[in-house]
């Protein structure tokens, strides 16, 4: 910190004269808004997509479409199915099963496909759900790691005064510029986390549900059809 | 992952992110960047004119123009005692060819009259000898005597009327003489006066406009100072200052320490945030300015 006639206090020279400290903190930090603003667009299209996806299916479904067929066309395209498909495929196929063995309850049959359904269920708001934690991560501890390193280059700016005989705000005003560099970028960090995260977990939610009443109605017709036989 | 092409997605959110990252520093680069050249535009600078001239305006222009206008008042004055002197002179000159040409003709009158007054004699003498010679020898001799002894006596009561026609003369000349150099004399002591107080004037206002400027050179340094806290006593710093005719700083130097270096440092550096400093118009003063000596203290005015 020198106390010149010009003080440059860019951005980039706050940057690159800090201390080993804060440039440690401002990395983590850095990484951290990478990472988690990689996830946001990642999560994003994702859930956009199984929005979208879910939205055909149930079209498709209730359009009065033979289950046979549809079962078929969806084993035929593995690669373009959605969570919906998958569950769906999931109970199918064990119904399937259990109808071709001859002597099983109907009871049981169902409720057979029922466990195959809420298992696949399971599996896929595993999957929605995964790194939505990260974010939420990010959002809540990136805020306390920029104050970390607030109060550490705050902490060597007042240090540096010990050797200084008289104190103005132009000797610390750097020191604690750059400090704050770090509080900046950890709330860039967390804002956006926050936010990401609090949208996400709604809409998974709401996929959640959607599935849990597709995996209802989905019962009730295979019971439906378990007692037709 | 299990959706279609999972690769793509992931490069685009990349992608993304990438520019997300690069607005963010972009926007706090230009902000915090605009934030530090915003207070140069808006530098004003604040002083006061002097207090010894309280009937000038307070805006800069009014005592350029006082001094512009006064010397025409002045010019007109300053040839008068010149044309004044010239016709004394041309007078005095005058006289003393009259004074020249009167002296010349009656010395040719005085000469005149000697000349004559000489042949005459001479026509005496040669009367008086042919009479004499005519006479009897000693007769001639005694009569050559007694008539050399009369035209002796003749010839110096000329000389002396002469003498005396030609000391009045003199006298007359030294005395207009003398009276013409007093005259003159006494035209150049007013000539030079009125010369002196023009300069005296001149000088006033040249005075004036360096005190004035000199205000406004610390004025405008003492606004850049930022005093160091913790300023004990009334420090004075003296700083040597070079300056270009254009008003800009090339060096300053401290000639006398105010015993507290970080008050120097400020003056210092005020001093050369303050360049280029106010220069008077009138190149004659300065010229004073190319080096000054300036003293600083917090406590003043």
């Amino acid at each position: 910190m020198d106390i010149g006639v010009t003080q440059d206090l860019s951005v980039l020279a706050l940057v690159t004269t800090a201390s080993v400290g804060v440039k440690m903190v401002m990395g983590v930090l850095l990484v951290a808004s990478f990472v988690s603003w990689w996830h946001i667009f990642l999560k994003w299209f994702d859930l956009r997509r199984a929005n979208k996806m879910a939205v055909a299916f149930e079209q498709a479904f209730w359009n009065g479409a033979d289950l046979n067929q549809l079962y078929q066309g969806i084993t035929r395209e593995r690669e373009r199915n959605g969570e919906m498909e998958r569950i769906f495929e999931a109970g199918f196929r064990e119904f399937m099963k259990l109808k071709n063995q001859p002597g099983t309850d109907a009871a049981a049959m169902t409720e057979s496909a029922r466990r195959a359904m809420r298992a696949a269920y399971q599996r896929e708001m595993d999957a929605l759900e995964s790194h939505v934690s990260f974010l939420a991560t990010v959002g809540s501890v990136s805020v306390y790691v920029g104050l970390f390193g607030t109060v550490w280059g705050i902490m060597n700016a007042f240090r540096s005064l010990a050797n200084v005989a008289q104190t103005t705000l132009a000797n610390i005003g750097p020191g604690i510029a750059e400090a704050l560099v770090t509080t900046a970028m950890g709330l860039f960090a967390a804002i956006p986390a926050v936010i990401a995260y609090n949208h996400y977990t709604h809409d998974i939610d709401r996929l959640a549900n959607r599935f849990d009443s597709f995996i209802e109605e989905f019962s009730n017709i295979l019971q439906r059809q378990a007692h037709k036989k | 992952m299990r959706s279609g092409n999972p690769a793509p997605r992931r490069g685009l959110a990349a992608a993304l992110t990438a520019l997300v990252h690069l607005l963010f520093f972009a926007l706090i680069a230009y902000s915090v960047n605009w934030k530090t050249h915003a207070p140069e535009p808006v530098m004003v600078e604040l002083w006061q004119p002097p207090a010894p001239v309280p009937a000038a305006p307070p805006t800069p222009l009014p005592p350029e123009k006082v001094t512009q206008t006064e010397p025409p008042k002045a010019e007109p004055v300053m040839p008068n005692p010149d044309i004044a002197l010239e016709e004394q002179k041309r007078k005095l000159a005058a006289q003393q060819a009259r004074q020249a040409e009167l002296l010349a003709q009656q010395q040719a009158e005085a000469e005149k009259l000697a000349a004559k007054q000489k042949k005459a004699q001479e026509k005496q003498l040669a009367a008086q000898q042919l009479a004499a010679q005519k006479l009897a020898d000693q007769q001639v001799a005694e009569q050559k005597l007694a008539a050399q002894q009369l035209a002796k006596k003749k010839l110096a009561a000329q000389k002396k009327i002469l003498q005396q026609k030609k000391q009045a003369a003199l006298r007359q000349m030294v005395e207009q003489q003398t009276r013409a150099e007093f005259s003159s004399e006494s035209a150049r002591a007013l000539n030079s006066s009125r010369q002196a107080a023009l300069a005296s004037r001149q000088s006033a206002e040249q005075a004036q406009m360096s005190k004035e400027y000199q205000d406004k050179i610390k004025a405008k340094i003492r606004g850049k100072i930022i005093l160091p806290e913790g300023l004990q006593g009334n420090p004075h710093a003296e700083i040597d200052v070079s300056v270009l005719p254009s008003g800009d700083v090339t060096d300053v130097k401290l000639t006398h320490s105010s015993g507290q270096p970080a008050y120097d440092e400020a003056v210092e550096r005020a001093i050369l945030k303050a360049s280029p400093l106010p220069m008077p118009p009138n190149p004659a003063v300065a010229q004073q300015f190319r080096n000054l000596d300036l003293t600083f203290s917090p406590n003043e005015n």
